[in-house]
């Protein structure tokens, strides 16, 4: 089971989404919460494996939100909704530590994926809208920092794959390799960058010049 | 500051462009020239008197130009007034109509131009004077025919200064008036660069309510939507629908008071100001708000700046009631005029203070331009807005000449 927890400021929003989680055999929502202090707290208690998180709060936002509960605990997830698809605050909630983000309006079927995949974490969400939100408001490309000479040469075929957004599904299939060897290249790659997930990946990849300008 | 584009305050207003009005009053000018003055020089000269009526005739022509070029060529005007002041002169030809001519362009001169031909202006003025005088002393008979040289002078010198104070008067009147242009245009720049500001701030405020509005109950659709398809509890799929039905027709409440909003920001808005009060109260019951009004301490006379501050403050509080508060319960608004003014709004608020707050902000932002104090708060479920403009107070952008009509 995938204990989610709902974080916005609209209570119908909240129940709406709720009866949504409910419903998959697979997935329980184990609280909501209509601010991020309440999310931070709720997030202690309840130990979810995945938030929903609204961006735009009272008290406290879904940013600094998202930022503490990465921190008290690195393994949840955190989806961030916006209303926009290029909203500048979504990509601060990645860079905070959100592992993705979708649009509040997104059919039902990609909200389901979406906590799915983040819980898995062997693909990225959205990972060309994510290049796009980066494109809109990334910072100043750099040059790939010193960390990124020290990747093998297999380790960089696997990071541009998965920069570009595949699963490790896809990348075993492209090249000829079985998953669990792409998912122990992957884990060694954001170990070695000093990233704690793949979407940081696609970001740094971006951010960098590194992800093929064709994507 | 883009918009002084249209009106440079440095360039005298009105000088080189010549508008339909303009020119048909310069032909006016000019004609009533001719006329009264231009005809009968030129009549004189035809009696058989020792002038030559075609120099009468190029004299009054020349004259008459110079009337109608002198806004957007001061200077010209200026030159051809010298010529002929020294042809009147010189042949001592009956032409005294030309120094009409030069009092009109003078004043032109120190109205359309600027430091250079002031200057020249000033330069004519003189030698004007002077000549004048000087023919005035020779020819007028003030000398007698065989004086002495510096017997002329000094008839010369006393007349001279006549004509000169005369003169000069022409040219500062003109230039007193350009000044008075200048500062009125730069005051008009200023109030339409404000206006503007107040307008994008407005448009600012709308879209961030239209998002409010409609984003937020949109999403909340979308979501119980959604939910309510992959639910199976055929109660909970109910209970979604009327939550739909419900999100959607407060929003749509929400969004025509938007549009009235927005078609009230479009009218022209002649009554900003606290004359208008009656007419927005009512405006405001009709939109459903229970408006007591109360007032105190006589008229208000505020600065013209302070009383549009005063007029939106007041029109944004009520509108503050009529979208966040309590609807069932009277607005109180209590207005003490006299020497300042005090604008006191309280309203019963709904349980959830919910998103109110950004246009308190613009309240406190607009007082605070208009030199005045506003307060806000909450006082035992009351909102509470004070905003107090004081006495003898000046608007802070006006400038110091402008003090007594700001």
């Amino acid at each position: 089971m995938i204990r989610v927890l709902i974080v916005d400021d609209q209570a119908l929003f909240r129940s709406g989404i709720r009866m949504l989680v409910e419903s998959q055999p697979d997935l329980v929502c184990v609280g909501e919460a209509a601010d991020g202090a309440q999310a931070v707290r709720l997030a202690d208690e309840q130990q979810p494996d995945v938030i929903l998180m609204d961006v735009r709060m009272p008290v406290l936002d879904g940013i600094s939100a998202t930022d503490r509960i990465v921190r008290a605990r690195p393994g949840a997830r955190v989806v961030v909704l916006t209303t926009f698809d290029l909203d500048e605050a979504a990509a601060r909630a990645i860079r905070a530590g959100a592992s993705g983000f979708i649009l509040k309006d997104a059919e039902p079927e990609l909200v389901l994926a979406a906590i799915r995949t983040v819980h898995a974490g062997n693909e990225v969400v959205a990972a060309s809208a994510t290049r796009e939100l980066f494109k809109a408001f990334g910072r100043q490309r750099q040059a790939a920092p010193a960390a990124f000479a020290g990747l093998t040469e297999r380790e960089r075929q696997i990071f541009s794959l998965a920069a570009k957004g595949l699963s490790n599904t896809e990348i075993a299939r492209t090249e000829f390799v079985s998953e669990a060897t792409v998912k122990t290249h992957i884990s060694r790659i954001l170990a070695k960058l000093g990233l704690r997930d793949r979407v940081q990946l696609v970001v740094f990849a971006y951010e960098h010049g590194l992800a093929g300008e064709a994507a | 500051m883009t918009t002084a584009s249209a009106v440079d305050p440095r360039r005298p207003a009105g000088g080189g462009r010549l508008d339909r009005r303009t020119l048909r009053a310069d032909a006016i000018l000019a004609a009533v020239t001719l006329a009264l003055l231009g005809l009968p020089m030129v009549l004189m000269a035809a009696l058989p008197i020792d002038t030559p009526w075609l120099l009468a005739a190029v004299v009054a022509v020349a004259m008459v130009g110079a009337i109608l070029v002198r806004r957007a060529r001061p200077v010209l005007a200026l030159a051809a007034l010298t010529a002929l002041g020294a042809v009147h002169v010189l042949l001592a030809a009956p032409l005294f109509p030309v120094w009409f001519a030069v009092l009109v362009v003078l004043y032109s001169a120190g109205r359309f131009s600027r430091w250079p031909g002031r200057l020249a202006a000033f330069a004519l003025a003189l030698a004007a004077s002077l000549l004048a005088s000087w023919w005035v002393t020779t020819t007028g008979g003030f000398a007698s025919p065989g004086a002495a040289a510096s017997e002329v002078v000094r008839l010369t010198a006393i007349l001279w200064i006549p004509p000169m104070l005369l003169f000069s008067m022409a040219i500062l009147v003109g230039w007193g008036v350009a000044a008075a242009a200048r500062t009125e245009a730069a005051t008009v720049v200023a109030q339409v660069s404000q206006r503007r500001a107040d307008q994008e701030e407005e448009r600012a405020a709308l879209a961030r309510d239209m998002h409010d509005v409609v984003a937020h109950s949109l999403a909340v659709v979308i979501a119980q939507a959604n939910g309510a398809r992959y639910a199976a509890d055929p109660a909970v799929k109910d209970a979604s629908l009327e939550t739909i039905a419900g999100t959607a027709k407060h929003a749509l409440g929400d969004v025509r008071l938007l549009l009235e909003q927005l078609r009230h920001s479009e009218a022209p808005d002649p009554i900003a100001s606290l004359d208008g009060v009656d007419v927005l109260v009512e405006r405001m019951r009709a939109a459903g708000l229970d408006v007591r009004l109360e007032r105190a301490g006589g008229p208000v006379a505020l600065p013209r700046t302070a009383d549009i501050a005063a007029y939106r403050i007041l029109q944004e509080a009520l509108t503050n009631a009529l979208r966040h508060g309590d609807r069932a319960q009277p607005v109180h608004v209590r207005l003490l005029g006299g020497a300042g003014a005090v604008i006191d709004v309280h309203n019963r608020m709904l349980a959830m203070p919910g998103r109110a707050g950004h246009g308190v902000r613009g309240m406190h932002e607009r007082a605070r331009l208009a030199g005045g104090e506003l307060w806000s708060g909450i006082d035992d479920g009351w909102f509470r807005v004070r905003a107090a403009f004081p006495a003898g107070m000046q608007h802070p952008l006006a400038a110091p000449a402008q003090g007594g009509r700001a």
